[in-house]
Order: C-alpha cells, then structure tokens, then sequence
C-alpha cells in the first residue's frame, strides 16, 4: 500500500502516514526543552515498522522532485540523525548545524540515490562524511589557533541543560565523560563502527554500505570494540549505579 | 553438560556472541547455549550496551532548530548571467582605454601644450631672456663688451 503523505506547512511539521495499522503522526518537533530527552521522532512499534517498509517508496518520490515526501523523510530520520552528529560532537549548536547541513546535501544529491532502500544507509554516509569534515576542520581551525580557548561543548552542554537539576547534570556530564573517554580509547575504525552499531541501532548490513567495508572487517572491528567495552569497568559501573 | 565440561567461553569468544552468535563454531554455540554462565555473561553485556544507547537518547538535548530545506537556485543561470554582466562590463572598460589612448595621443596630450607655452614665456620674457644668457655667460654684458665678446646694445 502506498503511503499517504499529508504535510501541512514549508517544513513539514504535521505528517500523517497511512498505513496497514492506522495512520501514524509524526511527533511535534521539539521546542527549547533543555532537559527533556530528544527521543521524540524515534520509530517505535508496529506503525513505525509499516513506515520504516515504506521509505523506499517516499524515497521514490522524493526523487521525483516531491519536496513533501523529502520533508517526510527528514522527519523521519531527522532525531536519528541529530543524534548520531551530537555523539560525535558532544555540542548541540554543532549538531543542529551539521544536521542542516547533512539534510540539504542529501536533498540536493537524492537523485543520484538509486535504491530506496538503502536511503538511511546512504543518509549515514554522508553524516559520517559530514563529521569527519567538522572534525578536520576544526582541527585545521585549532593549529592555526583560530579556535577559542574554551572548549565549544563545554560551553554549549552548560546552555543544553541549563535549567535542569544540578546533579542530574552532574549525571549527565560524567556520562558523556566516561562515554568520550571510552570512545577515545578505541582506534577509528573500531570506534566508528561501535557507535553505529550501539550507539546509532544501525544493523551490521547498514554499517557496511555506510564505511563501505565488507562484513567481516566491520565484525572484526566490532568484536574487539566489544571486548574493551567489555573490560572498560566504569561504564557498567555507572549503569549499576543509575539502575537503583 | 558435555558442552559445559568443553569450558567456559574466553572474553573474545563472548564478544564475539554479542555481534553475531552465528559467528562462533558450532561446538561453542552448544555451549552457549547450555552454560547458563557463558549465556548470563553474553546477556549482560547486550544489556549494558542497550542501556548505553538508551541513556546516550534519554540524556541528549533535544535540537532547538529545525532543518529547513531552502529552495535551490539554478546556479546555471545565475552564473551566466554573471558571466555576461562582467563580459559586458570588461569590453566597455577596454573600450574606454583604448578611446582614452587614441584620444590622448591625436590631441599631442595636455603636457605638450603646458610645455609649448612654456617655451613662449621663455621667449618672450625678458627675464627669462637675461637668465638664459647668463646660463651661457655668467659675466655681465659690460665686461663682456670690455673683453670684446659682444656688443652692449644699449649703452
């Protein structure tokens, strides 16, 4: 069944997709919610699984010029992908740049997408290149001395939870804390394809088409990332902790 | 239970279970899934890395701006009508230099005639006429007349 888009707005902020199940609505986008979570458009249950099967055919019509079906699909992908740049940024002004950014190369470059069904694959891609980009140019930046004293992170993670419970940001700090710390300690290849794999729920098939490596490789690089996350005691230290 | 007595599965091993079980030789899949160990130890570590994920969503500030997809602009056109403008613009400036150039050089220039008349000032000012004879002999015109160089005219 083909879906039936109803988009109201040059943003696309209402959507109605029909389905087997009923019609699913996209969640409102977030306001300024500092210390709310920024889950809201995850897909979850069965509605979002007849959505996720309907992609290729959005991607379809987002290839035919249809700026509504483009809309539905950053919808769709867009917490996904805020997400993604903002574990790898740690900086919410960053993250909503990037994700800007990484939308419009998608949507001016969506016709050289042959097969919709790898659109988030592809959507990923180019995040990943996205990223990668940032970080070299903000390393480039921090050699010639451009950059400012203060970390950006810093500053922007005392904006993203300012108004919330001071340990709970205090929490939240140590997490990320120990969650860069972990992530740093992993050679590239093997942190990257951690954070897709649990971090971003991307599938080992996904991961492939994303770094463009074959299976084996990615599983390889998995297993060791595994390993150390693993040994690495302070994460699951701070899990006990968080679950009594 | 002979599974079991085949020994525990090493860290590599449930690391290896964590991301694909079907990865593992058969003989320690069987143990697996009869060690309630080995399995507990597999479950745990997919639990902390769910709960990782889980934490890392819950605890993210949510975005402030929404992506907006401005409209494309046919940069074909654009940069050809740039490209006509400036053509345009180029050829008239050349244009003028060259019509400056010929200009300048029919009419003899603006410094050619300051200099003409400044030589007829030197020609008929007889101040101008004294200092040039006096450039070319400093002596004056009686001593001149004495020595016999020249005749004082108006004496």
């Amino acid at each position: 069944m083909n879906p039936v888009l109803s988009v109201a707005g040059t943003t696309g902020e209402i959507i109605n997709i029909e389905t087997s199940r009923g019609v699913w609505t996209a969640p409102p986008r977030p306001g300024n919610m500092n210390c709310m979570s920024s889950d809201e458009t995850n897909l979850t249950g069965s509605a979002a699984t007849d959505i996720l099967t309907q992609v290729p055919h959005i991607v379809d019509q987002a290839r035919a010029g249809d700026r509504n079906a483009f809309t539905t699909l950053v919808n769709l992908f867009h917490g996904d992908i805020y997400r993604m740049v903002y574990y790898r940024t740690r900086s919410r002004m960053d993250a909503e740049d990037l994700t800007q950014d990484i939308f419009m190369k998608a949507f001016k470059t969506i016709t050289g997408l042959r097969d919709g069904s790898r659109f988030k694959s592809w959507l990923f891609a180019i995040a990943v290149n996205g990223v990668h980009d940032f970080h070299r140019k903000k390393k480039l930046r921090s050699l010639l001395g451009f950059a400012g004293p203060v970390d950006s992170s810093t500053v922007d993670d005392n904006a993203a939870y300012e108004g919330c419970d001071a340990s709970d940001t205090m929490i939240k700090r140590d997490f990320w804390k120990e969650v860069t710390s972990f992530a740093d300690g992993l050679p590239r290849m093997e942190r990257e394809v951690f954070l897709l794999r649990f971090m971003d729920d991307l599938s080992i098939r996904d991961i492939t088409r994303v770094l463009n490596k074959n299976e084996n490789t990615v599983k390889t690089h998995l297993y060791r990332a595994v390993g150390k996350f693993r040994a690495h005691g302070s994460l699951r230290h701070y899990y006990q902790e968080e679950g009594r | 239970m002979n599974a079991v007595k085949n020994g525990h599965l090493t860290g590599d091993e449930i690391a290896r279970a964590v991301v694909d079980e079907a990865e593992l030789p058969a003989s320690r899949r069987e143990h697996l899934a009869a060690c309630p160990a080995c399995r507990g130890e597999k479950e745990n570590i997919g639990k902390d890395l769910t709960r990782l994920r889980e934490t890392a969503v819950r605890i993210t500030p949510p975005p402030e701006r929404r992506v907006v997809l401005t409209k494309e602009k046919d940069t074909r056109s654009v940069r050809f009508v740039w490209g006509w403008r400036t053509a345009s613009g180029m050829a008239l400036a050349t244009l003028s230099v060259i019509a400056f150039i010929w200009w300048y050089a029919a009419s003899g220039g603006p410094g050619n005639e300051t200099t003409m008349v400044a030589e007829n000032g030197y020609d008929t000012d007889p101040e101008m006429v004294e200092a040039s004879r006096i450039v070319e002999n400093p002596l004056s015109l009686t001593y001149l007349a004495i020595a016999g160089e020249s005749v004082v005219e108006e004496q």
